[in-house]
């Protein structure tokens, strides 16, 4: 039975689908980055912004440290941390023509932290409670959440910082060029693993902001992090891989569809719809809702 | 020639995948400024030759000396920046960027020292092969030809002792390779650098080279001079089969 709701709730279900949306994009954005060069899902991306998500909450409880403030510190610790694993885990099999050996190494790494921050912070749900959690603006009737607004604009911010970096820097360009052909890329004199660390660091960067978002916003717990990255990878579906806005936008029409079809359909059917829409993609537009499809020479 | 203006040297290089040997001791030198022409039936071992020179694979035996320098088993890329550069057979150039990135990202990279002046190096490249007016346009936009001439462009970016040509002129129609081998020759004058260059259309070599190596299944049949070439009949049976007994 579909209820007509009035005007104001449907307005607050699009902002709340936007806002929450953003934060699939974020995580969406590392993945593509992630595959571009490694053409592999990095699968544990979940579980990076669910740790991320954890490191805000101790900040915040150990030290009384603002999110928004430490956000700085952990997309800091996201880059490091990104280009660590790199070296660590993935550096060895990104030689390797079987790419199923990184993917298998993500997947270890995913269980690995999952269950890691089990044993640190057990598996009861947390959030980060601030004195303005449930503030919000009421501009002309319509209620916008303080927190998520923010993750919004820190969204728009990583986003815009993403995309200049891919086209201004020269390390940028390196990693657009690896995207599309990595030998010729080594042929030109660029190192591999350069590129590689560097999307990592910025994929594990943007898992830090993600994770800020989500502990000031929705509870979370260790195991919800794949929950996270299945999203993520249909944002992805639907910006199209390679396109960084695409996958903002991808991820914020997710947003949207889960908040619709929770509130008109019934709360237990946004998951199962987003998995449809994904099925429905990956069978008619395999490059993704965006994209036009580039016929290679 | 003096020894001291090898460029490249190539030393019994043996390459075999599985029971197939595709090159058995193949000795090969590239001195400044010279174009080498290295030609040979299909399944010569030619393009195994480039990638071996370039690392993408190791030979099996063998050396290889860049200026002297001997560079065997070094990853692809401290070998560009050494000095070698590469063409393909198939193009790659990166479609999704502009042409002046494409041509900045082989000078930022390829270049021994640095970045400095990349973006001016990246210039006189397109300049040189005449793709200068077309630089901001997009790759995936632009001819074969303009992408042969950009891989060119590229190549000479990265300021290379030598070049490795893969079939340059492939689907090109004759006017767009007469502009490419005279942009060929205006690189090696201008530059000095050495080229060694595969191609299938052996009168185009035998014209244009100062040298010319043949491979046959992974030998060195024969190296000299364009009109030694032509009447070696090891090579006139390597082309044609051979003569009924």
């Amino acid at each position: 039975m579909l209820e007509i709701p009035n005007l104001d709730i449907f307005i607050q279900l699009l902002i709340n689908g936007i806002l929450f949306g953003t934060m699939y994009g974020i995580a969406a954005i590392g993945l593509s980055l992630i595959f571009g060069t490694m053409r592999i899902m990095f699968l544990a991306q979940g579980s990076m912004i669910i740790l991320f998500a954890y490191v805000s909450y101790w900040f915040f409880e150990l030290l009384g440290l603002d999110p928004y403030i430490s956000l700085f510190l952990i997309v800091l610790i996201g880059l490091g941390f990104g280009a660590g694993i790199y070296h660590g885990l993935f550096k060895g099999a990104a030689a390797q023509e079987d790419k199923n050996i990184s993917l298998l190494i993500a997947v270890g790494l995913m269980f690995l932290v999952e269950n890691l921050m089990t044993v640190f912070w057990t598996a009861d749900p947390r959030t980060i409670s601030t004195g303005y959690t449930s503030l919000v603006f009421r501009p002309m009737g319509i209620g916008i959440p303080f927190n998520r607004l923010m993750g919004f604009i820190i969204a728009l911010f990583a986003t815009t910082g993403v995309l200049l970096f891919l086209k201004k820097t020269y390390i940028g360009i390196a990693v657009r060029a690896a995207a599309e052909d990595m030998e010729a890329v080594t042929l030109l004199g660029i190192n591999p693993h350069r590129v590689n660390s560097v999307v990592f660091a910025i994929g594990t960067g943007l898992a830090g902001i993600a994770g800020v978002e989500l502990a000031t916003i929705y509870p979370f717990d260790p195991f919800f992090g794949f929950i996270f990255v299945l999203k993520a990878m249909i944002a992805l579906a639907i910006g199209g891989i390679g396109n960084v806005f695409g996958a903002l936008l991808g991820g914020i029409i997710l947003g949207l569809l889960e908040s619709l079809s929770s509130f008109f359909i019934g709360g237990g059917w946004s998951d199962a719809v987003s998995y449809g829409v994904f099925l429905l993609i990956l069978m008619f537009r395999p490059e993704g809702l965006m994209v036009r499809s580039v016929k290679k020479a | 020639m003096d020894a001291n203006s090898v460029v490249i040297r190539l030393e019994r290089i043996c390459k075999r995948f599985g029971g197939l040997q595709v090159l058995s001791d193949v000795d090969l030198e590239v001195h400044e400024g010279e174009i080498v022409g290295l030609i040979g039936p299909n399944g010569a071992g030619k393009s195994t030759l480039f990638n071996v020179m370039t690392s993408l694979y190791r030979p099996d035996r063998g050396g290889i000396y860049l200026l002297g320098k001997n560079i065997t088993g070094l990853p692809p890329h401290k070998i560009c920046r050494m000095g070698i550069a590469r063409t393909f057979q198939l193009v790659r150039t990166f479609l999704k960027m502009s042409v002046l990135e494409n041509a900045l990202t082989a000078a930022v990279y390829g270049q021994q020292h640095g970045r400095k002046n990349a973006l001016q190096t990246a210039m006189e490249a397109l300049e040189l092969v005449g793709l200068y007016e077309k630089k901001d346009m997009m790759t995936v936009h632009i001819t074969l030809s303009d992408r042969r001439l950009l891989e060119l462009a590229m190549s000479l970016a990265s300021m290379p002792a030598i070049t490795l040509l893969d079939e340059p002129m492939a689907g090109l129609n004759p006017s767009e390779t007469q502009n490419l081998l005279r942009v060929i020759q205006r690189g090696r004058n201008e530059r000095n650098t050495a080229v060694l260059w595969i191609e299938h259309k052996v009168n185009a070599v035998l014209d244009f080279c100062d040298r010319v190596a043949v491979l046959d299944y992974g030998l060195k049949i024969a190296d000299g001079k364009p009109d030694e070439i032509a009447n070696d009949p090891k090579v006139i049976e390597a082309y044609l089969g051979e003569p009924h007994a």
